[in-house]
């Protein structure tokens, strides 16, 4: 687990219940505790190892669903073992590990320590969701920088991977890319456009974070933004977990054919990534 | 909870300083329970031990139990687990084919087990068996069985709450065995007992048997209650491979002079199995590839520890080539009285 502030999941997706995350290859419990803290504990039960996710909160203890043992969020500790007299003390060993969790702006991240706070990432939204793709979760955000369709379409938009608009540049430690897009009813009435009514944004954090897909009109007119956090499950698999505000088209994550074909050809080693690094060294 | 142990050998080390790895070996030279009888026809069956294919079928009234099937048999050669002509030994008794995985030269009856509570040489009625499958290796459906504290947690609404005024397990174990005793008083009636067979006794005294054969994963549980009739199970928990295990199961009831509890409780096998599955799926992969972190465990787990000791030693042995069984074996107390049925066969 990182030590650096990893966004897995959305406030939303926390409620009355646990709800279990991977994290590289790593089960993790999200629940709530009595304070309607959100926490994060390993999903495996120190005793018997069953999925912690699978219990249920109890006086604000996640509870294993096989034989009752109750863990604090707070540090992993076990509270309760059903059976045991209330004069019987539970070894300080008996733990499960936790992780460091902070909740802002509708998401929720977690680190393997607080060593920092986590400063947010504001983002009001409309519509929001959870997909897991078959594609490492690395390259899933290099493979979105060089060419966004394979992974992202937008109901009534059309993205122009082939038209890119400028080269990619280094922003704000990370990188932003930008790509013609029009409507698509515009698209089925010209053979070819000369102008493109709106600039797609894909602004890549440097390490873990959060993509922000920007829809902008002509003039800077804001048309709506995606925020996804993008997190490897294993080294196979990514969640992304999104939300979305003023698009007129609900946005849809899923693998494109041609996403394939990024892999085959090699382009997911970021041709994006290479044209900053160039940048830099000139 | 009080505990009492009446393990007669004690292991050398405690489990702490040994691995818990289910599902790495295969224990062997013991009889497995396959197939109901009434389900073997003359159109073969397909079965597995450890990985290891089985084809049963009958032929002119034989049973025969080869590795591969029958329009191969012969075609291909033997493999170590079956003799010369490439059969398994095998044994019809107490309504189950039984074949020996091991050394077909240290097949032996002897060791086939003592099932006080069912006929030896005819099968039970049809609504008395049938099969459930665990996605997990075999060990961990044994652990589930000696762990009578989740039986409170996962079965709750056929086996009533935790609560009570007095709660003692005991425990004895062979180096082929483990039997584990859980004595409960004035305990809450489940749900099922209230319902369905109209006890209305609030509370009533329960006493709990299971008894594990650790080579070949058959089982015996039974449980008396002070108010409520009771039939005692036989399920096999044949480790087919690391991820399933097939449970034929069995029950006893010509235990019971309710015919209408008779009938209805072998209907909640599969209920029961369903709530049991829900945790063993997902807590077989935990134990695979894992990094070495010891489970922690209280006194309530005793019985459990103690399977793992016994299976480990019983690896070990085997690992060295040491595939007999001791001599302790033969010195059990009769099953009939530990399960406190009545005997329907002479004990063996």
């Amino acid at each position: 687990m990182s030590r650096s502030w990893q966004v897995v999941a959305l406030s939303s997706e926390v409620a009355d219940e646990p709800f279990a995350v991977q994290i590289g290859g790593t089960g993790y419990a999200l629940f709530r505790d009595g304070d309607g803290m959100c926490r994060a504990v390993l999903d495996r039960c120190a005793h018997r190892r069953a999925p912690l996710s699978l219990g249920r909160v109890k006086d604000g203890l996640i509870q294993c669903p096989y034989h009752g043992w109750a863990f604090d969020g707070a540090n992993g500790a076990c509270r309760a073992i059903p059976n045991l007299g209330t004069n019987q003390k539970i070894p300080a060993a008996y733990k499960v590990p936790a992780l460091a969790v902070s909740e802002r702006d509708g998401w929720i991240a977690v680190a393997a320590e607080a060593h920092s706070e986590w400063t947010g990432h504001d983002c009001s939204d409309e519509a929001e969701g959870r997909v897991t793709l078959a594609f490492p979760a690395p390259l899933l955000i290099d493979a979105l920088l060089d060419s966004p369709t394979a992974f992202l379409d937008v109901r009534g938009l059309t993205i122009f991977d082939d038209h890119p608009l400028g080269d990619p540049v280094p922003a704000q430690g990370g990188i932003v890319a930008r790509y013609a897009a029009a409507p698509a009813r515009l698209v089925r009435q010209e053979k070819v456009l000369a102008d493109f009514p709106f600039t797609l944004s894909i602004a890549a954090p440097a390490g873990e974070g959060i993509v922000d897909i920007d829809l902008t009109a002509a003039q800077g007119v804001s048309a709506g933004r995606v925020s996804a956090a993008i997190v490897a499950r294993d080294d196979r698999l990514a969640d992304i977990v999104w939300r979305s505000s003023a698009l007129s088209g609900t946005p849809r994550f899923r693998e494109a054919p041609q996403a394939a074909a990024l892999v085959r050809a090699k382009r997911y080693i970021s041709a994006a990534r290479d044209a900053v690094r160039q940048t830099k060294a000139a | 909870m009080e505990m009492a142990s009446t393990n007669r050998i004690h292991p050398a080390k405690p489990l702490g300083e040994q691995r818990w790895e289910p599902g790495t070996f295969a224990l062997r030279d013991a009889w497995f329970p396959l197939a109901h009888s009434p389900s073997l026809k003359s159109e073969p069956l397909f079965r597995m031990i450890h990985s290891a294919p089985i084809h049963l079928w009958r032929e002119d009234g034989v049973v025969r139990a080869t590795e591969y099937h029958p329009a191969e048999h012969g075609s291909r050669p033997a493999m170590p687990l079956a003799d010369a002509d490439g059969d398994y030994p095998v044994i019809e008794r107490y309504g189950h084919i039984w074949v020996w995985y091991g050394d077909p030269k240290h097949a032996d009856p002897v060791v086939l087990p003592d099932i006080p509570f069912l006929p030896e040489h005819r099968s039970q009625p049809r609504f008395s068996y049938g099969v459930n499958f665990f996605h997990c290796t075999y060990e961990l459906v044994l652990e589930n069985i000696l762990d009578l504290t989740h039986i409170d947690f996962v079965h709750g609404n056929y086996a009533g709450t935790s609560e009570s005024d007095g709660d003692s397990i005991s425990f004895e174990s062979t180096s082929e065995t483990v039997t584990m005793i859980r004595t409960i008083r004035n305990k809450p009636t489940s749900q099922y007992q209230r319902d369905v067979l109209g006890v209305t006794a609030k509370y009533q005294d329960q006493t709990a048997f299971t008894h594990v054969f650790i080579r070949s994963g058959v089982c015996f549980l039974h449980s008396h209650y002070s108010a409520a009739p009771s039939i005692p199970l036989m399920q096999s928990n044949t480790p087919e491979s690391r991820t399933l295990t097939r449970a034929n199961y069995v029950f006893g009831i010509q235990q019971t002079d309710s015919k209408a509890y008779a009938q209805a409780w072998p209907r909640t096998a599969r209920f029961i199995a369903e709530q049991d599955e829900m945790v063993l799926n997902p807590q077989n992969p935990q134990y695979f590839g894992q990094s070495f972190r010891p489970d922690c465990s209280t006194r309530f787990d005793a019985a459990g520890l103690h399977f793992r000791q016994r299976y480990n030693a019983l690896a070990e042995r085997q690992r060295a080539g040491d595939y007999g069984y001791a001599r302790d074996m033969a010195e059990g107390s009769d099953l009939a009285e530990i399960l406190k049925v009545k005997r329907l066969t002479p004990r063996r």
